[in-house]
């Protein structure tokens, strides 16, 4: 069976990730279940401060799930990146050693770690066939940002620097990729928080970039990239009045969408920036027709 | 061997400690093309590989350039050299901490330690709580009030998030004291896959 490792965004800010994902999963009877007792894997700042727990908190949530003998599906990006790269640390015989002491667990390092979008991407066939007609004319830039794919000396899912994965997804699913270069740009992470100019900086740049390439919707697999475009639209919503122009959705809140989810289902309501998605009658969601915005 | 600027065993050191081949930097400026931190920073990856390399040690460890380091890894899937440099930029970070050099970006130590610590605590993060902390920290209060208030409004900030205590046990073998401080050089040798060190060995 398949663990899913959700990781500590997805319960708060990410929320909307976790409630379409839980949908999407459902619609498509992909059976997984949340890995028992999963703790922080540290992100950011064990990497910055202390490289030990960098390896030993990723190690403690591997180690759950290779006694449970089950492969590991992660959502969020940074969460991906520090379980591959913990995992690879582990190969050194000394460090493995060193860490399962301290974890008091048996660490073999056979785990299967996969990003949510290898198991969306498995199932594409299957949203080709079942979708609605919900996305038809959309134009959406898909973007990756830094840690799904930029993973040093591991083999990612996808290509680092053009990764396409997204793409075909978003094309099965009905609606039109846009092919835009800012894909991998980074959107500044923690610095939203740290230095907020610096963050809002690289966020505008992505923005222009996907608003000059002609998006209609941004769409991610990242919780923190989701919520860095979607905050920085805000913010400059704040500062000069404009309204937000680009609504940046959760890959699983489009492919959501795509199956016949509402806006209800999928949370879109809770995204910073507003859906472009007028309501109909039932409360499902359509996008604006060709021609009328 | 004395440098121009310094000693070599500064680089040695950082080799020893990231695990990763810093000699090998030939100033090809990739790394500082890709770079989104760049026009931050005092010295760019490249350029601080050259103090390394020189010796440098109190130039390399009183730089703002790891404290603006993303973590985006750009640099380190493009260098032709196989460096892993955001990793030697951990390393910096790291060691310019305990050797007692001021942060260039102290709310960005406060944060990553404000973090650790929740994690210590409860297990996983809570957002809301990380905030609060931080912005007691800064003695800002009420920062960020309207976005807060504004992603309570729409769920976006768990309330109660479930708890354990689970890490304490890991973070008392791995952190000197209670509070998450840097560790460096009291673990093992790091990052690389056996196979990879060795032939790195090799090659030297």
């Amino acid at each position: 069976m398949m663990r899913f490792y959700p990781g500590c965004t997805l319960s708060s800010s990410a929320k909307p990730y976790s409630r379409s994902l839980a949908w999407v999963w459902k619609r498509l009877e992909i059976e997984m279940a949340e890995l028992p007792g999963w703790t922080c894997c540290g992100a950011t700042a064990a990497h910055a401060l202390n490289r030990d727990l960098a390896y030993a908190l990723p190690a403690r949530n591997l180690a759950i799930a290779q006694e449970l003998g089950d492969d590991l599906i992660v959502a969020c990006s940074a969460c991906y990146s520090r379980l591959k790269i913990a995992q690879k640390a582990l190969e050194n015989p000394q460090t493995r050693e060193r860490v399962a002491g301290v974890l008091g667990r048996a660490l073999d390092g056979r785990v299967q770690i996969k990003n949510i979008l290898e198991v969306l991407s498995a199932h594409a066939p299957r949203i080709q066939k079942e979708k609605t007609k919900a996305l038809e004319g959309l134009k959406v830039a898909c973007y990756y940002g830094c840690l799904a794919t930029r993973i040093p000396r591991v083999e990612g899912f996808d290509d680092r620097e053009n990764p396409t994965m997204m793409e075909r997804l978003v094309s099965a699913a009905g609606a039109t990729a846009l092919d835009w270069p800012a894909k991998t740009s980074c959107c500044g992470a923690s610095f939203s928080v740290i230095r907020e100019e610096i963050a809002l900086k690289m966020c505008s740049q992505i923005l222009e970039m996907a608003r000059r390439c002609g998006a209609d919707v941004i769409t991610t697999s990242c919780p923190f990239c989701q919520y860095n475009l979607d905050w920085a639209q805000w913010a400059l919503s704040q500062q000069d009045g404009q309204k937000p122009k680009i609504p940046v959705l959760f890959i699983t809140q489009l492919v959501g969408l795509a199956l016949g989810g509402s806006e209800k289902e999928l949370m879109l309501g809770a995204n910073l920036t507003p859906s472009p998605f007028p309501k109909r009658e039932g409360r499902r969601c359509s996008p604006p027709r060709v021609g009328e915005g | 061997m004395k440098t121009l600027a310094g000693d070599r065993q500064f680089l040695k050191e950082i080799e020893t400690h990231s695990g990763e081949p810093v000699r090998r930097c030939f100033q090809c400026d990739r790394c500082a093309t890709g770079c989104p931190m760049a026009p931050y920073m005092q010295h760019t990856p490249n350029e601080l590989f050259r103090l390394i390399q020189l010796g440098d040690r109190r130039a390399v460890l009183a730089s703002n350039a790891f404290w603006f380091c993303v973590s985006c890894y750009t640099c380190s899937v493009r260098c032709p050299n196989d460096i892993d440099i955001a990793h030697v930029m951990d390393t910096l970070r790291e060691l310019s901490l305990r050797e007692g050099f001021t942060p260039a970006l102290p709310q960005a130590r406060d944060f990553h330690e404000l973090f650790l610590d929740c994690v210590r605590r409860s297990g996983r993060v809570s957002e809301l709580e990380l905030m609060a902390r931080y912005n007691l920290k800064l003695r800002k209060p009420f920062s960020r009030f309207a976005l807060g208030w504004e992603l309570l409004r729409k769920g976006r900030l768990e309330l109660w998030p479930k708890r354990t205590g689970e890490l304490r046990k890991i973070f008392k073998a791995l952190t000197p004291n209670p509070s998450p401080v840097v560790t460096y050089g009291r673990g093992v040798p790091q990052g690389r896959g056996e196979g990879q060190k060795e032939q790195y060995k090799e090659q030297r």
